[in-house]
C-alpha cells in the first residue's frame, strides 16, 4: 500500500466512487406500516407459517398480524411509550418474537431484540445501555435481564398479550408511523463481551434493505422464506421487513428446530418453503445431516447464504445436492446491511480461492481505500470497502467516537461507511473478499472482536497471557494461554470461568497451555503467529509452540468433532 | 428407563458441559434453550451414546423429538435396544 501517503485530490477520489442506479423510492414510508398495508392489500394472505405442537402447520395472516401487533402497541402506549423510546425484545423465537417488534414499531418505539440464549452477563449491560422503557419477554429470559423493575425509566414489562389486555386497551390511538430518519431497530453488534455496540438503523434504512431484497431475489407475495437467523443478528431482517414488503410469508423456527438438521428439513418441506436464508455453517449441517434424499423440497427456488465465507468444498456439495436452485452469497455489515450479492452460476473451482462476493446492490456506491481509510487505491488493489448506501444505519446508538471513526461525510449521498472489511476488484466489476481489517472475526456468522475475548480469557485466574484466535475449518474459537508462575492450567475450571462472561459463540471451544507467548519486535505478543500454530494440530505446532499441556487437560467431551 | 444411563448423561452435562453454575440440568430440561447443545453440539451428544453404548444411531433419528431432553435420549436408546432384538420392528415407527 506504497500509495497510502499521496494526497489525492477531491475530484480523484470523486471519479473512483463505483456508481449503481438509484433506489425507486419506496411506496411503503414506515416499517411500522408494512403489516397494516399488507391487510389491507390481502387480509387473508399469510404472513407466518408456524407448527403447532401436534404437528399441524398453520398459517397466520396479515389481518391476525395486524390485529396482534396492534394490541401489542396499543399495550406499550398505554403504559407511556413515546416514539423514540427502546422496546427490548426477550424472548425465544417464536410467533409472539416477530408480533413483538412489529408492535414495538408500531408504538413508535426502537425494537431491540436480544439474544434470548445468551448468559445474564451479557445481556445486563444491553438492558442499561439501551435503558428500554419496555420489555416484552418470556420468563426465562426475562428472569437473565435481572431487571430493576422499580427503576423510573422502566415502564411495562409484556410476557403475554392476554385477550382482556386487548380490549382493555382497544381505544388506545397509535401514534403516526414514523418515516424517514426516525429511529426503528438496534442490532447490538457481536454480543460477545467489552462495550456494547448498538446499530441503529432508521424506518428509512430498514425499507431501503427490503426493496433491495425484493429486487436482488425477485421476491413475490407467493414466497415463504425459511426464517433460520435468531432476530438479535440482522440476517433476520429479511423476514421481518423484507417479506412483508412484498406480502409474502415467513416460516418460523424455534432455536431447537434450527439445531437438528433433520428437523429443520422436514420442517421446512411441512411449510413448503420457497427460499432459504442461513448462516454456511448450517447449511453445511443441512447438507451433511439434513436427510435430503427423504425430504420434498420441491418447491424451493432459493438459497441465499451470508454472514461468513462459505468453505468452497461445502459450497460445491451445496450446489450438487439443490441444482436448479439460484445460489446466492449475501454480502454485508449489520451497518449497513446486504449490500452486495452474487449469484454463482456453477460451483467454483478449489483453486480459485474464496467466493467473489458479487456486485454491488442497486442504489450501492463503493470505494476501496487505502491504509488512511480515505484514499482510494489504483484499480485491482486489495484496500478497504467503504460504502455509501441507502441501506445504511442511522448511526452507533451512543457511540459518538465510533461514528466519527467509521463514517465520512458525503455531500450527495449518504454518509460513506467504512467496513473494516478487505475486498478487490475483480475485473468483471464483482468484489472479492480477503478478510476483516482487524481482528474482528466470524463464527458461526456471529461476529466477534478477538482481543475482546481475549481480554475476558487473560482475567482469569491464574491467566497470564491470553490469544483467541478462529479455527476457520472447524468454524470454532481457540486459546492459548500462558499461566503465571505457580499456577495450574486446568481447562474445565478456564473454560467454566469464560462461559459466564461471554456469549455462547465467544467460548473457546478449546484451551491449550503454552509456556510462553512469541513477540513481535516492538515486543508485543505476536498475536497472529501464535493464532497460526493454534490452528494446527498440536504434535505439528510443538516444535514452535512448546505447549506444556499433558494429557489430562483433554476431556472426553471437549474432543472436537 | 434406563437409570444408569440418565444419571451418567445427566452428571456428564452438569459436571462437564454446562458452565453456568444456577443451571442444573434434570431429566426433562429442556437443553437447547438452556444453550447446553451450542457449548457441546448435537454430534457430540450422538457420538458419545453411540461410545457408550456400542450403537449406530440413523441420522435420521438425530431429531428435536429425540434428544430435547435427557428423558427423550433415554427413552430413545431403549427403544432401540429393545427394537435391535426384534429385527422386524422399525424403530423409527415408533412413538412417545
Amino acid at each position: 500500500m506504497s500509495q497510502g501517503q499521496v494526497s489525492y485530490h477531491e475530484a480523484v477520489i470523486e471519479s473512483r466512487v463505483i456508481q449503481s442506479p438509484v433506489i425507486q423510492s419506496p411506496v411503503i414510508q414506515s416499517l411500522a406500516s408494512l403489516l397494516v398495508e399488507g391487510a389491507r392489500r390481502n387480509p387473508s394472505a399469510p404472513v407466518l407459517v408456524d407448527r403447532i405442537d401436534d404437528g399441524t402447520v398453520v398459517r397466520i395472516s396479515y389481518a391476525a398480524a395486524e390485529e396482534r401487533t396492534g394490541t401489542v402497541a396499543r399495550m406499550l402506549v398505554d403504559a407511556g411509550v413515546q416514539p423514540g423510546d427502546r422496546v427490548m425484545i426477550a424472548r425465544r423465537k417464536s410467533v409472539c418474537s416477530f408480533m413483538a417488534v412489529h408492535g414495538a414499531l408500531r408504538a413508535g418505539g426502537i425494537a431491540v431484540p436480544l439474544d434470548p440464549l445468551a448468559p445474564g452477563s451479557v445481556l445486563q449491560p444491553l438492558v442499561v445501555d439501551a435503558n428500554p422503557t419496555a420489555v416484552i419477554g418470556d420468563p426465562t429470559v426475562l428472569a437473565k435481564l435481572d431487571l430493576d423493575t422499580t427503576a423510573p425509566g422502566l415502564r411495562i414489562v409484556i410476557e403475554d398479550v392476554a385477550m382482556e389486555a386487548a380490549i382493555a386497551v382497544r381505544d388506545i390511538e397509535l401514534p403516526t408511523p414514523p418515516t424517514g430518519d426516525a429511529p426503528a431497530y438496534i442490532i447490538y453488534s457481536s454480543g460477545s463481551t467489552g462495550e456494547p455496540k448498538g446499530i441503529l438503523h432508521s424506518h428509512a434504512s430498514g425499507l431501503a434493505y427490503a426493496a433491495m431484497c425484493a429486487e436482488e431475489y425477485r421476491l413475490a407475495s407467493s414466497d415463504v422464506l425459511a426464517a433460520m437467523t435468531p432476530l438479535h443478528f440482522d440476517m433476520s431482517t429479511l423476514e421481518l421487513y423484507a417479506m412483508p414488503y412484498v406480502g409474502g410469508a415467513s416460516a418460523i423456527f424455534s432455536e431447537a428446530e434450527l439445531r437438528f438438521p433433520a428437523t429443520f428439513t422436514d420442517r421446512v418441506s411441512a411449510a413448503a418453503c420457497t427460499i432459504w436464508y442461513g448462516v454456511p455453517y448450517m447449511l453445511q449441517q443441512i447438507v451433511e445431516r439434513g436427510l435430503l434424499d427423504e425430504r420434498d423440497l420441491s418447491t424451493l427456488h432459493t438459497i441465499a447464504y451470508g454472514g461468513e465465507v462459505y468453505p468452497i468444498e461445502g459450497l460445491r456439495r451445496l450446489m450438487g445436492r439443490f441444482p436448479g436452485v439460484l445460489i446466492t452469497n449475501v454480502y454485508g455489515p449489520a451497518e449497513v446491511n446486504a449490500i452486495t450479492h452474487h449469484h454463482l452460476r456453477e460451483a467454483p473451482r478449489p483453486e480459485v480461492g474464496e467466493t467473489p462476493i458479487g456486485h454491488p446492490a442497486t442504489g450501492v456506491d463503493i470505494m476501496i481505500v487505502g491504509e488512511d481509510r480515505s484514499t482510494p487505491v489504483p484499480d485491482g488493489d486489495v484496500g478497504e470497502l467503504v460504502v455509501s448506501a441507502p441501506t445504511r444505519m442511522l448511526r452507533y446508538w451512543q457511540r459518538p467516537e465510533l461514528d466519527a471513526a467509521l463514517s465520512m461525510p458525503r455531500d450527495d449521498g449518504p454518509d460513506w461507511y467504512r467496513t473494516g472489511d478487505l475486498v478487490r476488484l475483480d475485473p468483471d466489476g464483482s468484489l472479492r473478499f480477503y478478510g476483516r481489517r482487524d481482528h474482528q472475526v466470524k463464527v458461526r456468522g456471529v461476529r466477534l472482536e478477538l482481543e475482546s475475548i481475549e481480554a475476558v480469557v487473560a482475567a482469569a485466574p491464574g491467566v497470564l497471557h491470553a490469544v483467541v484466535g478462529p479455527n476457520e475449518a472447524s468454524d470454532e474459537l481457540l486459546s492459548a494461554v500462558v499461566m503465571r508462575d505457580g499456577e495450574i492450567f486446568d481447562e474445565r475450571a478456564l473454560r467454566r470461568w469464560v462461559a459466564t462472561r461471554v456469549s455462547a459463540a465467544a467460548l473457546p471451544s478449546s484451551f491449550v497451555e503454552r509456556a510462553s507467548m512469541p513477540t513481535t519486535s516492538s515486543g508485543k505478543i505476536d498475536g497472529r503467529q501464535v493464532r497460526s500454530e493454534l490452528r494446527l494440530p498440536p504434535q505439528a505446532s510443538a516444535g514452535a509452540a512448546t505447549p506444556t499441556a499433558n494429557e489430562t487437560h483433554t476431556e472426553g467431551s471437549e474432543g472436537q468433532a | 428407563m434406563n437409570a444408569d444411563l440418565s444419571n451418567e448423561l445427566l452428571g456428564l452435562i452438569n459436571d462437564e458441559i454446562t458452565l453456568d453454575p444456577s443451571i442444573v440440568v434434570v431429566g426433562d430440561t429442556d437443553l437447547l434453550l438452556t444453550g447446553l447443545v451450542d457449548s457441546l453440539g448435537v454430534v457430540q451428544i450422538v457420538e458419545w451414546l453411540e461410545d457408550r453404548l456400542g450403537i449406530e444411531i440413523d441420522p435420521g433419528d438425530v431429531i428435536l423429538e429425540h434428544f430435547q431432553t435427557v428423558d427423550l435420549m433415554v427413552a430413545f436408546v431403549d427403544r432401540m435396544a429393545a427394537n435391535q432384538s426384534d429385527p422386524n420392528h422399525d424403530d423409527r415407527t415408533v412413538t412417545t
